[in-house]
């Protein structure tokens, strides 16, 4: 991402903290990497070298160094009054003692013409004593030749063998056409044609019969012959490690200079931020004593000015349903604390942000009195639970549940660090990006940087696949362990020579290690995107031997692969435990890393139902089945604390539903199109989505009424929801019910799928409880342009994926719906289900025009959708996803959210493409940031706005527009990059196609 | 120089050479040991790391140890029993050539460095047996005694001899007109060295005998690796010569290049036998196995393309693009040359010297292991055209 300019700045800021004797050395090797990495960019070596003359005009110890001498040169390459230029050296007294320089000036006024002139600078030359003098003298000799063959044209017959005496000096080359002479500056490649053609080399060769024949040198020979000197290619390679290590060590100044620089700012800002507070303070206690009123009474009044609108709303019924509390607490002690302590922080935030004004922000809370407000909060909790407590709790759950408990413990400590605000919800686990995410990120990184020059230190970064065929070699060693029994060499060695003794405890650092846990650690060389990430979580452990395994497979079987493989059944089970659709059971083991966060991301339930029923929209008519409808505020909408894993089958579920592929797509969706026009893409889609259904319903009405509801992708609230279907999904015409198990689907197979006879091709993907193929069959009506297609099998069967789809084509305009996966058709067994897709296989994009680029890449996971149709108007979410990396804001904050979690989505996809990586947020004063430096981003203002926009939205009623924020950067757009469209598009069919041949 | 100590004494010392100290992340240099089975599978087997990239690898005659050189100007014994290294010898330049010699009287190891010095150490002290001063860097050198043979840069050429002590016993002019890059001892009937062959960078390859009968006819150099037959009129390609290796029961040898392809030639026949496919990329190393019946090369970047001409890099561009499953889009996004900067491949390769069942490799790899496979094939049809001509030329 290094462009030449930062570079330079880098090296700067090395240089001036240089403390070495040999400055020119740096110098030297920074010009060497430059002109290495940019060898076109002539005129940033120019500028470099102007500032290098300028640099060393002045040292004198440098004036017959025979480096500067050379940058010298090479710097009147650009000059246009070269003889102007040496004279300025020479009376700057700058090489005058240096052949070289001599003979470039005589050469130039040779070339000139100015014969007797050229001879003076020989002979001046050779009167200062300019070393190497040999070369002077040869060159001067040479001179001679020249020009008494001017003055003897006729005997041109000499020519040749004079000019082989020279070019004996470079080792005797067999091809004098080939050899480039270091110090023969002057001569260009006509010259040198025009001596092959006379092929003389004939006269002195043993192979009179190859005389015309034509050699060329296929190495990089010039590169060999340096000065007076040869090297060999080992020479080579070693002085661009060393070169590189000089690079590293830069950066790494560069980087820690920025992080002082980062920590003082951020002092900085601090003490402002408590002068601020310090301030406001003492303006209260003045206002205080002014209006003469006890402090507990000023309080409520300040929060119901400042505190958010779904804040303060939420708080109002806290009181009547104190009694309940206490009965509820005992019953379901395990569960409650939790819930209570998350929601301990969402007040306390409130009352926070009551005592500074949202706009400024802060980051230290107040040390504000809170007095009484913690009971209250408490009780107020209590109360929820006890409303939403849920009627019926699967079998399944009670496991959870046990871990759950475990973690009441924390209860007192979790409001003090939320207090703060400014942590809120570390994300603990990384996201990890599926299959196909790292696949279209491999892809959009190699759009975006495009126009940048490569940079070492991004290599790894760029050559995903670097990682796995590195792990190659460690993984057949687990393999060769595995199936031996024995590991390493000296086992095995030991069995085939006695020399061997038997080695018993290995070197765990540079060892392949029995343990798979560790051999990331130790041998790994390119960790930083590897999948190999997973076995250093704890959940993943289970897996890790796993994933050694099938890379091991893999690494040996095709080690072209671009990215991951899908193939690798490991990799994706990880990723797809992480992010997927929410109808995941999650292994056992894996309850252990989400007990952690369920401290923090306890959902915050709250849903006076009973108060708002009338304000309710009816979302379908089909009143009965409307959970919402129903009277009892204790059976309606259960809500699970620990329904926040989404991965959990556990939940209950109850009715509502709606439209939106929850941005979570991201980590499935393939939004390669983006990158042709990064803000064009999936934004603009899911804005005009956005745009109708906010049509649809209106929201942001003060008035609307605050529905909370924690989990919408509860289970049971899911199968509520289905149930309560106008138009329920089983009476779709192409939703088939078959009263039998799921039939055996195996790669190379065929079986019979209602009516059809269907060949199983090859397993695309897997996650935990899903996979998926690619199939084909002979003959289906509404395929038959495609005879491939995907077969999406779950269990258990995940009928709202398929209603997802379905809605989305329905709701959509037509010209968004190839934004997504189209399902042709679903069959709903027993114990599972199998969707019937589109093959996403960018086959197609050679054939579309330019306009329907996105055409074949679309959002293919629906799982974690949203039908915010089926819930009533103004509805509101508390719960969070498990995937910490698409949990938004409010999520974080413990805020109530509806549509926040699309506006964090199209951040975090927008930052995914800009930067590659997932977004992570962090609070700052207040103020809601994506992680990660921004400083080398074009267009950051743009940026910072747009991500300071979406992150930061004040309450589910008030929600940026989308338009206007889309237009801005659609004419950003126009303005910097629409010329530069077609090119993009161009190599972007050229990866995809490449990636689709190395898949295959 | 504690890091130093007794073959038998390494314990953990030598954890903390090659794990954690092993600061350089980015970029950690391997030797990797590989199995090689009859069927020419390669199974990997154990692997250790240099601070800076391998340049050459050599096994001790037992086939118990293992020795690197590397540009971090320092030799290492890995000692396969313990699976342990440390380091046992010192340049002040980078080490280009590492040889076991095993002499009636005395052990040691040869190292050859860019520092115009040739060391022989004990491996048990820091301090090297013997120095002797070459004229020019070290290039490449081969061992078997009580011959050794090492060729430097600017042509030089230097045969020494091993017993009672190593000494210099030769200086040869070069019979090659470009820099030297590989050179192997080759043994007369008696089984005693009796000549080297020493590859040039520009396709040719020279038989030079030590003492011949009748050294303008016996001594010869011939072309290899190179594009095009003589009698087209298209230019020839010259590529350089990676190595050469010594058939051990036939004396037949085998050539490797950068043009991607390997040779087998009978020198007393003065034919070659048999030329392998071109493959995608240059042929860094090569070896036969103890008994001859494999024949080992790796293929990988050699570095011989480096920032080359427009058409050297071009051609590795490609070459890059194959190996990494990509094609010609590469080039449009970078230069090749900057891209494949730290990429090294294989320098060297040294087959186990022990005849057990299995074939021992040790194939050095530095960097990233992108580009490069180890090909280490059973080739049966070679093996036995090896054979047949140099029993047919007898």
């Amino acid at each position: 991402m290094d462009n030449p300019e930062n570079v330079f700045q880098m090296f700067e800021a090395h240089m001036q903290s240089y403390k070495g004797d040999d400055p020119l050395g740096e110098w030297e090797s920074y010009m060497q990497w430059v002109e290495e990495n940019f060898p076109d960019n002539k005129e940033y070596i120019t500028t470099l070298l102007q500032h290098l003359m300028k640099e060393f005009l002045d040292k004198k110890r440098y004036h017959n160094d025979p480096r500067f001498i050379s940058y010298c040169l090479k710097f009147a390459e650009y000059n246009s009054d070269l003889h102007q230029f040496f004279e300025f050296l020479y009376n700057h007294g700058i090489g005058t003692q240096s052949s070289p320089l001599y003979v470039s000036w005589a050469g130039h006024l040779e070339a000139q013409g100015e014969l007797q002139h050229a001879s003076a600078i020989f002979r001046r030359g050779i009167q200062n004593q300019a070393e190497p003098r040999e070369l002077l003298q040869q060159q001067y000799r040479l001179f001679q030749i020249r020009l008494a063959e001017i003055h003897l044209p006729a005997q041109s017959k000499s020519n040749p063998g004079k000019n082989s005496a020279c070019i004996s000096k470079n080792q005797g080359s067999e091809l004098p056409g080939v050899v480039s002479s270091a110090h023969d500056k002057e001569s260009n490649k006509e010259q040198r044609v025009v001596m092959i053609s006379k092929s003389e080399y004939s006269a002195h060769s043993s192979v009179a019969a190859q005389a015309d024949i034509q050699q060329v040198v296929m190495y990089c020979k010039e590169k060999l012959i340096r000065g007076e000197s040869e090297f060999s290619f080992e020479e080579l390679r070693a002085q661009k490690y060393n070169q590189r290590r000089k690079h590293e060590q830069w950066v790494n100044e560069d980087r820690h200079y920025m992080k002082k620089k980062e920590a003082n700012a951020f002092e900085e800002q601090l003490l402002k931020q408590k002068m601020d507070e310090l301030h406001k303070k003492l303006h209260q206690v003045v206002e205080t004593s002014h209006e003469d009123l006890p402090t507990l009474q000023e309080r409520p009044e300040v929060n119901s000015a400042h505190v958010r609108p779904a804040v303060g709303s939420q708080q109002e019924p806290t009181a009547p349903c104190l009694p309940a509390i206490h009965q509820q607490t005992s019953r379901h002690a395990g569960e409650k604390p939790r819930e209570a302590l998350a929601a301990v922080p969402l007040v306390a935030n409130g009352t926070t942000a009551a005592l500074v004004p949202p706009a400024v922000g802060q980051t230290i809370a107040p040390a504000g009195p809170l007095p009484a407000q913690p009971a209250t909060d408490s009780r107020y909790i209590s109360q929820n639970i006890h409303e939403f407590k849920p009627q019926s709790r699967a079998e399944t759950r009670e496991g959870c549940e046990a871990h759950k408990v475990a973690n009441t413990g924390s209860f007192h400590t979790t409001p003090n660090t939320s207090l703060g605000m400014a942590q809120a919800t570390p994300s603990k686990v990384q996201p990890s990006p599926t299959v196909h995410t790292k696949e279209a990120l491999g892809f959009i990184m190699n759009m975006f940087q495009a126009p940048t020059l490569p940079d070492i230190s991004d290599d790894k970064d760029e050559w995903p696949s670097l990682d796995q065929n590195e792990d190659a070699f460690e993984a057949q060693f687990q393999k060769n362990a595995g199936s031996s029994g024995a590991w390493g060499v000296n086992n095995i060695i030991s069995t085939l020579t006695s020399t061997f003794p038997v080695f018993e405890d290995g070197n765990k650092e540079n060892y392949g290690l029995p343990q798979p846990k560790n051999k990331p650690t130790g041998t790994r060389t390119f960790g930083e995107r590897s999948v190999s990430k997973f076995p250093s979580e704890p959940n993943e452990v289970p897996h890790a031997e796993e994933f050694l395994d099938d890379s091991t497979v893999w690494g040996t079987r095709c080690n072209k692969t671009l990215a991951p493989s899908p193939q690798s059944i490991g990799d994706f089970t990880s990723a797809a435990q992480l992010a997927s659709t929410p109808f995941h059971k999650l292994p056992a083991d894996s309850v252990h890393i989400l007990e952690d966060k369920e401290n923090v991301a306890t959902g915050y339930t709250h849903a006076p139902l009973a108060a708002c029923k009338e304000n309710m929209v009816e979302p379908s008519k089909d009143r009965k089945s409307s959970p919402i409808q129903e009277t009892s505020p204790a059976q309606a909408l259960p809500t699970d604390v620990s329904s926040a894993s989404l991965h959990r089958r556990s939940q209950p579920a109850a009715g509502g539903a709606l439209v939106r592929e929850a941005q979570w797509g991201l980590e499935a969706c393939k939004l390669t199109d983006a990158a042709c026009a990064p803000v064009e893409g999936p934004p603009d889609a899911i804005a005009g989505l956005q745009a109708e259904e906010m049509q649809m319903y209106p929201l942001g009405t003060a008035s609307a009424p605050n529905f909370t509801i924690e989990n919408p992708w509860d289970d049971h609230l899911i199968l509520r929801l289905l149930s309560g279907l106008s138009k329920p999904v089983n009476s779709y015409p192409n939703v088939f019910e078959w009263q039998c198990k799921l039939p055996a689907i195996k790669p190379k197979t065929e079986f019979q799928l209602g009516s059809l006879m269907v060949y199983v091709n090859h397993l695309l993907g897997e996650g935990a409880f899903a996979q998926v193929y690619e199939t084909t069959h002979g003959d289906v009506d509404d395929t038959k342009n495609k005879q491939k297609f995907t077969l999406k099998v779950q269990k258990p069967a995940n009928p709202w994926e398929f209603y997802i789809g379905t809605q989305l084509m329905e709701r959509l305009s037509p010209i968004s719906r190839h934004m997504f996966i189209k399902f042709y058709s679903a069959h709903l067994f027993q114990n599972g289900s199998i969707l019937v897709g589109d093959l996403y296989s960018y086959g197609t994009l050679l054939d579309s025009d330019e306009d329907d680029l996105s055409a074949d890449l679309a959002l293919i996971d629906l799982g974690q959708s949203i039908d915010m149709k089926l819930f009533p108007k103004g509805t509101a979410f508390t719960g969070k996803c498990e995937t910490s990396g698409f949990q938004c804001i409010e999520m974080l904050s413990n805020k109530p959210w509806n549509y926040q979690i699309d506006y964090f989505g199209v951040a975090a996809t927008v930052y995914c493409m800009l930067f590659g990586t997932y977004m992570k947020v962090k609070n700052e004063g207040g103020v809601w940031k994506p992680e990660g430096l921004f400083r080398r981003l074009p267009h950051l203002e743009v940026w910072e706005e747009f991500f300071h926009l979406m992150l930061n939205i004040p309450d589910c009623h008030h929600l940026p527009s989308l338009a206007l924020l889309r237009q801005k950067l659609r004419t950003l757009f126009q303005q910097h990059y629409a010329s530069k469209v077609r090119t993009q598009r161009n190599r972007l069919i050229v990866l995809l196609l490449e990636y689709k041949r190395s898949r295959k | 120089m504690s890091l130093f100590g007794t073959t038998s004494g390494f314990g953990t010392s030598g954890t903390s050479m090659f794990g954690s100290t092993t600061t350089d992340n980015h970029n950690p240099m391997k030797v990797r040991c590989w199995e090689v089975q009859d069927s020419g599978q390669t199974i990997p087997k154990a692997q250790q790391m240099h601070t800076g990239p391998v340049l050459d690898v050599c096994w001790s005659d037992d086939g118990s140890k293992v020795f690197t050189a590397s540009c971090d100007k320092t030799a290492k014994m890995w000692d396969l029993n313990s699976n342990q290294a440390i380091q046992i010898a010192q340049h002040d330049a980078p080490v280009k050539t590492i040889h076991w010699i095993k002499a009636p009287n005395y052990s040691c190891v040869m190292t050859g460095s860019w520092d115009k010095t040739l060391k022989f150490w004990d491996t048990r002290s820091s301090n090297p047996m013997m120095v002797l001063q070459l004229p020019e860097r070290c290039y490449c050198a081969d061992v078997i005694y009580p011959m050794a043979v090492v060729a430097t840069a600017e042509r030089g050429l230097i045969v020494y001899q091993l017993e009672n002590q190593p000494s210099e016993f030769r200086r040869i002019e070069s019979p090659l007109k470009h820099q030297h890059r590989c050179v192997a001892i080759f043994k007369d009937k008696q089984n005693k060295p009796t000549g080297f062959a020493l590859g040039s960078i520009e396709g040719r390859v020279a038989i030079h005998y030590i003492n011949p009968p009748n050294p303008a006819k016996d001594n010869f150099t011939f072309k290899c690796h190179r594009s095009n037959g003589t009698n087209t009129s298209a230019p020839q390609d010259i590529y350089a010569v990676n190595g050469i290796a010594f058939h051990p029961v036939h004396g037949t040898l085998a050539t490797v290049g950068s043009d991607g392809r390997f040779s087998f030639w009978d020198k007393d026949a003065r034919t070659k036998l048999k030329t392998s496919e071109q493959l995608d990329q240059p042929i860094a190393a090569c070896g036969f196995n103890h008994n001859g019946n494999i024949f080992a090369y790796a293929s990988s970047y050699d570095w011989s393309k480096e920032g080359g001409t427009d058409r050297a890099s071009s051609v590795m561009a490609k070459h890059a693009a194959r190996g990494r499953g990509q094609t010609a889009a590469w080039r449009v996004c970078c230069p090749p040359a900057a891209r494949l900067r730290d990429v090294c491949g294989f320098v060297s390769l040294a087959t186990c010297p022990v005849p057990c069942a299995l074939l021992w490799e040790v194939a050095e790899v530095t960097g990233c292991v992108l580009l490069i496979s180890v090909r280490a094939r059973l080739l049966p049809t070679c093996t036995e055209s090896l054979a047949r001509s140099a029993h047919g030329s007898r």
